[in-house]
């Protein structure tokens, strides 16, 4: 087991809309209890709003749970670096002013790796098939898909054992969504590393996907194997999103 | 079927810090009453700035030209007719509706202005109207739905609202880009349906852009492949998508993860062709399969096929 | 950015402008023939002449001389006092913005009180106790000045926290400190900068409207503002003490306007994306068209 959340939960405080007013509870997560292996691909799907970008966050210690906790198995050693997060919007990865080079070797620099830093950045630009001399260029002059393999390279330059993926190809194209997914089953093997992919396109998470959790207003509803999940589901709203899914 | 909107040869010119460039090129097709018409395509492939150039709304220098645009019997003689058309006869969603309703008044009183300008309603006549177009998009109860704000409702039920808004011109044509991509399958779902269903039930001309291929193929009646700026294949809905023939719309397809898919997903090798350096001939040829000599000498023309499908492709030409 | 900024017309008259203020303050005392306090007995109040460009005051000393070192003075003042209430706004903003919570609503406070302070008061208190030397002037001005700063770094670090790449940078381990010098200090400069070169022309107007009052720079060492005050008494007979003072202040304050103006445009929208630096997508791939 590389981690396992216990009862993960996140609530937060939204202020009434006139002062007077109390405050609201919003549970965006609630006893979230999941866990996952070296090697396999968990995907979480759901619909918008459902909490999967929290649990996300939650899981990279972006933010701390309101109760619960995560504990991690041995293979993490250090979260920071063992575990490693992509995101949504390629067009804001990367801090403008900074040069791809810059913000790439930052993630080793924090975690003390700075002297490797060459040979990890060649390997890991090879490994998503960009070439070096990107380095030196701004994040504005990369392409939407361009720029999501980039972040991709920084991902990997810390050779983690977890990728949380956070609806990494919602934004980009077909095409360029096939090329990513490829790049990522393909280092999933080579690398030995294993996935959380969060998305609401059902087809990508029945592509990906070794096990399935399907989320909804921030609880698990029903989770397996994915293929059990998707054949047979058990839960009305794993049904709604299998119906829903536009394809003939 | 009635012919609402031809065009053909429709060329737009964006104004750029160091010139002008060619987006568009040679775009011709038809929109037909109660039909809808999928533009499919990826990013920067000029579909959003085709619609854009038939409802007026290009940024400031650029350049419009075409051979015809006749808008419901009515030919065009500039690209000014098209400021005359929009919200007259041709009315646009677009996505991201939440950025297109003004935060300030409430979704009921855009409505009833839309009403009051476009149809001259009085004030008792157009709050009735307004209810009612409010129930026809599903969001009942109106009188409720009416008093909120566009920052109380969700993506998918402001999207709904730019729909009323549309049904309140009463046009003849509906340009819409892009209106489901942000929201959820199942609300995409929803959101497709009721547009269609007013497509036929008011007999709207439907212009649907979209990337999305699975949409595309659930909805349209007829569609559109677009590749730099230029119609690479066209025809009835069924037959692009089940039995393509451009290489460029076949290797889209093919890139979907599906049912059966595992291991590999086909994608195209190379990237999508920048616009101020587009390949010679065939835009589509240093990344395609089969290319022939000839595809790099010059640009294909649009060959028809028995069918009444249009490849603008080298292979078909002996068809 | 900076390119842009750079060829823009403005900015070059801007900095044209205060180059030349800063080599007459700086170079100009040694090119001088004449020291500030050098007393020419035999041209007391005397129109501009071969010997005297600017004239002399009725005491007798050269107005350009005198110029040149207010220009020092009046620089080095602008200058270092905007440093000062830049350093401390932009270390209490960006606490404030990126910790949130408590320590931001207490911050906030401390800059409301702050903004309460009658700056002019408060100097006259301080020069009743202690010596209006360069440095107090520096000091109070410098003091009194930062809470503008504050709240501009503070609104942006607020925007610019929740941004993507911030959050990344949180997940793989990047301490506040980093982010908070690294990522979202340099990109909340822009408007930081042009409130800046806007201070600096805020600093040398005030210094000069307290060394008019006799608040601020004391004489005999010159000042723009204690000059014009000795031309107070000689505005009908000798318009050359009054003129070249007056200009200057009036000259260096439009250049710096110029400068400021010109950043606003240049630094606050960044052309490499048609939407300013949001990090939204650009025009013609997939997304929103507005």
């Amino acid at each position: 087991m590389l981690l396992t959340a216990e009862r993960l939960t996140k609530v937060y405080r939204v202020p009434g809309e006139v002062f007077w007013q109390p405050a609201r509870r919003l549970e965006a997560v609630k006893e979230v209890c999941l866990g996952i292996r070296e090697g396999e691909t968990l995907g979480i799907v759901g619909a918008s709003g459902c909490g999967k970008t929290t649990l996300a966050h939650l899981l990279c210690h972006i933010i701390t749970p309101t109760s619960g906790r995560i504990a991690y198995g041995p293979a993490i050693v250090n979260p920071g670096r063992d575990i490693q997060l992509i995101s949504q919007n390629p067009y804001d990865a990367f801090d403008p002013l900074l040069s791809l080079g810059q913000s790439l070797e930052e993630p080793l620099l924090i975690h003390d790796l700075g002297s490797q830093r060459d040979a990890r950045l060649r390997q890991a630009l090879a490994d998503v098939r960009l070439d070096p001399d990107i380095l030196a260029r701004r994040p504005h002059a990369l392409s939407g898909g361009q720029r999501q393999r980039a972040a991709l390279a920084r991902a990997l330059a810390c050779e983690p054992k977890l990728l949380v993926c956070d609806e990494p190809t919602s934004a980009l194209d077909l095409c360029v969504q096939a090329g990513i997914l490829n790049n990522l089953t393909e280092l999933k093997d080579r690398r030995g590393l294993a996935l959380i992919f969060i998305s609401h396109d059902l087809d990508v998470i029945r592509h990906v996907s070794d096990r399935i959790c399907v989320m909804s207003s921030g609880i698990i509803v029903e989770e397996g194997r994915a293929r059990d999940v998707l054949s047979r589901p058990r839960h009305p709203v794993t049904r709604a999103l299998i119906d829903g899914a536009l394809r003939p | 079927m009635k012919e609402i909107l031809r065009v053909e040869n429709l060329c737009v010119q964006l104004p750029l810090a160091d010139g002008m460039l060619a987006v568009a090129r040679d775009v011709s097709f038809s929109l037909f009453e109660g039909e809808i018409l999928c533009c499919v395509g990826e990013s920067g492939c000029g579909k959003t700035t085709t619609a854009l150039a038939l409802t007026g709304l290009l940024p400031e220098h650029s350049h419009v030209s075409f051979d015809r645009l006749v808008f419901d019997g009515e030919p065009a003689r500039d690209a000014r007719a098209c400021t005359r058309w929009r919200g007259r006869g041709i009315a646009n969603i677009f996505q991201e509706a939440t950025a297109h309703l003004d935060p300030l008044f409430c979704v009921g009183a855009e409505v009833r202005e839309t009403l009051t300008r476009t149809r001259g309603l009085e004030a008792r006549a157009a709050r009735d109207e307004a209810r009612r177009l409010l129930e026809r998009v599903g969001l009942r109860p109106a009188e409720d739905f009416e008093r909120f704000y566009p920052h109380q409702l969700s993506g998918g039920m402001n999207q709904r609202v730019l729909v009323a808004l549309a049904l309140a011109c009463a046009p003849r044509v509906l340009i819409a880009d892009e209106p489901t991509t942000g929201l959820d399958q199942g609300l995409r779902r929803e959101t497709a349906g009721l547009i269609r269903e007013l497509a036929r039930e008011e007999g709207w001309a439907v212009l649907w852009i979209t990337h999305d291929v699975g949409l595309a193929e659930e909805i349209a009646d007829r569609a559109v492949v677009m590749y730099a700026g230029r119609i690479v294949e066209e025809g009835r809905a069924e037959a692009v998508f089940k039995r393509p023939l451009h290489p460029y719309t076949q290797a889209l397809l093919a890139c979907r993860p599906g049912k059966e898919s595992t291991g590999r997903l086909p994608s195209i090798p190379g990237e999508v062709p920048n616009f101020r350096a587009l390949p010679s001939g065939c835009a589509f040829h240093p990344r395609c399969a089969r290319r022939l000599e000839i595809c790099d000498k010059d640009i294909p023309k649009t060959f028809c096929q028995p069918n009444g499908q249009r490849v603008r492709c080298y292979l078909l030409q002996n068809a | 950015m900076l390119r842009n900024f750079l060829k823009k017309r403005q900015t070059r008259f801007g900095l044209i402008l205060i180059g030349l203020f800063l080599a007459a303050g700086f170079l100009g005392p040694h090119l001088c023939p004449w020291q500030p306090d050098a007393v020419d007995e035999a041209h007391l109040l005397a129109p501009p002449s071969r010997g005297h460009w600017m004239g002399t005051d009725q005491l007798g000393r050269d107005v350009l001389s005198r110029l040149m070192a207010g220009a020092r003075i009046s620089l080095v003042i602008g200058f270092v006092v905007v440093l000062i209430a830049t350093a401390v706004g932009v270390f209490i903003g960006a606490t404030a913005g990126y910790f949130g919570g408590a320590l931001d609503a207490v911050l906030m406070r401390f800059v409301d009180v702050a903004l309460c302070f009658p700056v002019t008061f408060l100097i006259l208190s301080v020069i009743a106790v202690l010596e209006p030397s360069v440095t107090n002037i520096i000091l109070i001005l410098g003091l009194t000045g930062w809470m503008g700063q504050a709240r501009l770094v503070r609104a942006e670090v607020l925007s610019l926290k929740n941004r993507e790449f911030v959050l990344l940078a949180r997940s793989y381990g990047a301490s506040h400190g980093r982010i908070i010098l690294r990522h979202l200090v340099p990109n909340a400069a822009g408007p930081v900068i042009v409130a800046a070169v806007f201070g600096v022309a805020a600093a040398i107007l005030a210094e000069a409207g307290l060394s008019f009052l006799g608040l601020g720079i004391q004489p005999p060492t010159p000042s723009w503002g204690n000059m014009l005050a000795d031309a107070r008494s000689t505005l009908g007979v000798a318009w050359w003490q009054s003129l070249f003072p007056g200009t200057a202040i009036f000259a260096i304050l439009i250049a710096l306007n110029a400068l400021g103006e010109s950043a606003r445009a240049s630094l606050i929208h960044d052309p490499s994306t048609p939407f300013g630096r949001s990090g939204r997508r650009p025009l013609g791939e997939k997304g929103a068209p507005r």
